[in-house]
């Protein structure tokens, strides 16, 4: 941490920031030396890590009702205490860290999917193509996910795919939007204009030229998204037209305890706390890799 | 000034008749018949004919859009299939709950978010900006409807400050009714006002770097006097922009929230309606939160140009 | 009578690679109607030196030395004491006129702001002044002019706006920096006509900056050599023109064809010399200039030269001055 950040020193650690900018060693030392990438690798890997460990082990079966020990207190045996069935607590948002997971990957895989082709797309093809992509992506952003997923529902029926594709859908324009203003600033760069004039077509440019240039912004946005996703994806299963049951999830879990909070107020806490950590984490770690990927930023923010 | 008019208006137009052919047309192109999705597959053929025959779905597709828009634009708005009532009145009240708590959490997001984004940037890397930024980071990260629970929890349950939930009615009084929307306010207002909050900075940080406010300064003015007759202004245009694709996220977060407090607002109806599968509703009320979307953010626009004199003159 | 005195201003800048020196031990002083150009390079510290007589160095700036306005020391104004000085009794026309106007102002409005700063003067008053300001800084129209917004205004025209806000309370001393760099050669022309009516009409002392030594040599008296943020020359125009004695001076004069050599010479840019400008923040030990210099040698490398009083007025920070200007009047012409 000896990388004190000093007041308004805009211009000289700009040019030297510009200089190393691609030198490996000195992407490791900024890496350790961010504190928000290293608080959101720590969060984000300790969500893995639950999702992962819950995959063979959980203290628990989450799904084993035993009316016996309902609404217990955290004890040796079960840490966080048990719910209204008896369940225990901790096995159950170990599990729903599965969900919220393959719900980030899943939603984000198709806005970045969709999204990057779109706004690669548009900055190639230029004209009226490009025009329509954008204003399409401009009319999609009237849609907020939450309305879009009751679109969804509301025609399709409830159920997790429905959710996941409307968090999807809705991440697409955002990533059509990046892509395409990335690409253009790579477009205009002197070794793409030397490839055009060398006869490459546009769609070997973007994928030797463009393609590679942009991917830090994009995992960039894509951690950012993965952040939105588990965010909306908690609200719907709240909501009661996200996942659904037997599956834990840390949203539904929180309409279920909805009325015991006057009972057992640690019921809502936890729930909520996972989400938050989670979001947190994501949100830190996307900060922190927009700096450690592209150090022009840094100062600049 | 005129062009710049005309480019809004039609954009906004072209988006709003794009939004209405989406939503319409969802349940037209989307596999299975609209009564069948209503009553379900298991229903009797006689009454899924009965529902196709009222919701007109033996008219032709055009016919049946053009009529629908014409009503919808004159405020007619479908028939519920399960109130049996127009969804018009069905609106009413529910808006009169929805709007004002719109309102109200947008008034306070946008206190919350200048009130810090501006101290923020006024102590630059000091320890109140680590502060503020950290808290709202922190804010950003909650979920609201989380955080409308555990409002509950402390200002209801522990304090007994306020109600757990439910609405009294406008008619109660003004205060009452108020005093419900207090919390579900402040919960939308927190996630939204820490988003905003971080723009403010970032935009009020980056205008206090631009040469005018140096200029500003050469003359003689002051901090304070740069910050509020320069600063602001120029950092505004950007912050403005950012309120307005904020608005869709606070009207969805509405449909959370009143969920959360049990209100009976617009949030509420559709949830109702979705499990009712009640789809003329959902279709009515999809299409009017977009069209208010919309419409927010073309008064935003205007305020832009209201802000921005580059934006307002003609040789742009 | 002296109405600035600079006595060894040093400003420092921390950066997160260390700390920059990027004004190190300037001093010169100036009477009512003087002017004074400083010239060199990019990032030799011009602006920086300029921003510390205003007192409005970045936060990061640390300073040392002194200056003083009609012997008051300014470093150890109070923030109040400060406004109370700038825009007043010394004012700057900066070097960016295309984003030093606030975009969302009229520009009426942001001359008569300082204005209504330093003086108790009514609205009709103030826009009488400003008409009559607009019109002698060559704004025609000047009445409708100023509720236009900077981004109806051409560069030269916001240049003169510029000109308009810092004369706005005919101030005692003038900073501009590079007055001209965004304008064409005519407009640039009328804008140094302009400055140099105005000081003599207002008997007020000019800072010049400038990388043009053209410009320089129209405009002032005096002038200051920077490199590396250290005076390596001082001396009236005339002798440094003619008689240069630093091995810098020198070399940025032999860059230029003789013919423009002359006072009277053209628009020229600085001319490049080989090498680079040193890392402000490891600066050679000794002379600024040693790891550019063709005459350097060890003492130069280690103890920095202090300056030579040549001449009443010339003053040169070298050890082998002797050789520098035995090379420079017998080099190649
Ligand atoms: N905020 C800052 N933080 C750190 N270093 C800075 C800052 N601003 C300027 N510098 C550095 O200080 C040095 C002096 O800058 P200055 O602006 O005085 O140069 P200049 O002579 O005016 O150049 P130019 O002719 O390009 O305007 C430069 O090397 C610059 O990189
Ligand atoms: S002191 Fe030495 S290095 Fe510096 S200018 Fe003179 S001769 Fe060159
Ligand atoms: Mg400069």
């Amino acid at each position: 941490m000896s990388d004190k950040r000093l007041p308004g020193n805009t211009l000289a650690s700009h040019k030297a920031g510009r200089t190393v900018a691609s030198a490996p060693a000195s992407i490791w030392r900024r890496t350790l030396e961010h504190r928000s990438f290293l608080a959101g690798s720590i969060l984000t890997s300790l969500l893995a890590g639950m999702a992962l460990l819950s995959l063979f082990w959980t203290p628990h079966n989450p799904t084993r009702i035993n009316i016996r020990q309902r609404l217990a207190s955290p004890s040796l045996e079960h840490w966080l205490g048990t719910d209204q069935f008896g369940r225990d607590i901790l096995s159950i948002i170990m599990t729903g860290a599965q969900n919220s997971i393959m719900v980030g990957v899943v939603a984000v895989g198709i806005g970045l999917l969709f999204g990057v082709m779109l706004g690669l797309i548009a900055a190639s093809a230029k004209g009226w193509v490009e025009e329509l992509i954008m204003r399409v992506c401009d009319f999609m952003y009237a849609f907020p996910v939450i309305l879009l997923a009751i679109m969804l529902v509301a025609t399709l029926g409830s159920g997790a795919i429905n959710a996941i594709l409307a968090i999807g859908i809705f991440a697409i324009p955002t990533f059509a939007r990046l892509a395409r203003a990335s690409a253009n600033a790579i477009w205009s760069r002197e070794f793409v204009l030397a490839a055009q004039a060398a006869g490459k077509s546009a769609i070997r440019i973007t994928w030797e030229h463009i393609l590679p240039n942009i991917v830090s912004v994009i995992v960039v946005q894509a951690t950012v998204e993965f952040a939105l996703a588990v965010l909306a994806e908690a609200a719907l299963s709240y909501l009661g037209i996200g996942s659904q049951p037997p599956t834990p999830s840390w949203g539904r879990m929180l309409s279920e305890v909805q009325t015991l909070v006057f009972l057992n107020p640690w019921l809502a806490v936890y729930p909520g706390a996972a989400i938050a950590m989670t979001v947190l984490g994501l949100n830190l770690l996307g900060d922190g890799l927009r700096d450690v990927l592209d150090p022009r930023l840094v100062y600049k923010r | 000034m005129k062009f710049f008019l005309i480019k809004r208006l039609s954009t906004f137009a072209a988006t709003l008749f794009a939004a209405t052919l989406l939503t319409f047309f969802a349940l037209e192109i989307l596999p299975g018949d609209p009564a069948l999705v209503i009553l379900g597959v298991d229903a009797p053929d006689s009454a899924v004919a009965a529902l196709r025959e009222q919701l007109g779905l033996n008219r032709p597709v055009t016919e049946r859009y053009i009529d629908w828009i014409s009503h919808f634009l004159r405020g007619e708005l479908g028939v519920s299939y399960t109130y049996s009532v127009p969804v018009s009145e069905l609106l009413r009240e529910r808006l009169a709950i929805t709007i004002p708590l719109a309102l109200m959490a947008m008034a306070l997001s946008v206190v919350i978010a200048f009130s810090l984004g501006i101290y923020a940037a006024t102590h630059h890397n000091r320890h109140g900006d680590v502060l503020v930024m950290g808290v709202s980071q922190l804010g950003i990260s909650i979920p609201n409807f989380w955080l409308a629970l555990m409002l509950i929890l402390l200002f209801a349950v522990n304090l007994g400050w306020f109600a757990s939930g439910g609405f009294p009615g406008w008619y109660a009084g003004w205060w009452p009714a108020l005093k419900a929307l207090i919390l579900p306010a402040i919960a939308l207002a927190t996630v939204q006002g820490a988003i905003l909050a971080r723009f403010t900075r970032s935009a009020t940080l980056e205008t206090m770097r631009e040469d005018y406010v140096r200029t500003a300064r050469a003359k003689g003015l002051n901090r304070r006097q740069t910050l509020w007759r320069h600063v602001l202004r120029n950092a505004m245009i950007s912050v403005v922009t950012v309120m307005g694709l904020q608005f869709a996220n606070l009207l969805a977060g509405t449909i959370v929230v009143e969920s959360v407090f049990a209100l009976p607002g617009i949030g509420r109806l559709i949830l109702q309606s979705i499990a009712n599968r009640d789809v003329v509703v959902v279709r009515d009320i999809v299409t009017l939160l977009v069209a208010m979307v919309v419409i927010i953010n073309l008064v935003v626009d205007l305020l832009y140009a209201l802000i921005d004199p580059r934006l307002r003159s003609s040789d742009v | 009578m002296t109405l600035l005195t600079v006595d060894d201003l040093s400003v420092s800048l921390d950066t997160a690679q260390g700390r920059a020196q990027a004004v190190r031990d300037l001093s010169f002083d100036l009477g009512p109607g003087d002017t004074l150009g400083i010239v060199g390079e990019s990032g030799c510290g011009k602006t920086m030196s300029a921003l510390a007589i205003l007192g409005l160095l970045p936060d990061n700036a640390v300073t040392t030395g002194a200056i003083r306005l009609n012997d008051r020391d300014l470093l150890n104004c109070t923030e109040a004491e400060w406004c109370d000085i700038r825009g007043n009794q010394i004012a700057m026309i900066f070097q960016e006129p295309m984003t030093s106007l606030n975009p969302v102002h009229p520009i009426g409005r942001q001359i008569m702001e300082g204005m209504f700063l330093h003086r108790a003067l009514s609205k009709a008053q103030a826009l009488e002044e400003t008409i009559r300001l607009l019109e002698t800084v060559g704004i025609q129209n000047a009445a409708e002019r100023l509720k236009h917004y900077p981004h109806q205004l051409s560069g030269g025209q916001r240049q003169r706006v510029m000109i308009a806000i810092a004369l706005a309370n005919q101030p005692r001393l003038l900073i501009a920096d590079e007055p001209t760099t965004a304008v064409d050669v005519t407009i640039q022309k009328q804008i140094l006509g302009l400055i140099n009516k105005l000081i003599d009409e207002f008997d007020m002392g000019l800072v010049l900056i400038s990388h043009d030594l053209g410009v320089i040599a129209k405009l002032v008296e005096r002038v200051i050599v920077m490199y590396g943020g250290v005076a390596v020359e001082t001396g009236s125009v005339e002798t440094i023109f003619s008689d240069p004695a630093h091995p810098y001076t020198c070399g940025l004069l032999s860059a230029i064809p003789r013919i423009d050599r002359s006072t009277h010479s053209r628009h020229k840019r600085l001319p490049t010399i080989p090498g680079v400008v040193p890392d402000l923040v490891d600066m050679p030990a000794g002379c600024t200039f040693s790891d550019r210099c063709s005459l350097a040698t060890d003492t130069c490398r280690t103890v920095p030269p202090v300056p030579v009083v040549l001449s009443s007025h010339h003053q040169v920070a070298c050890y082998h001055l002797d050789r520098a200007r035995a090379q420079w009047q017998t080099g190649p012409r």
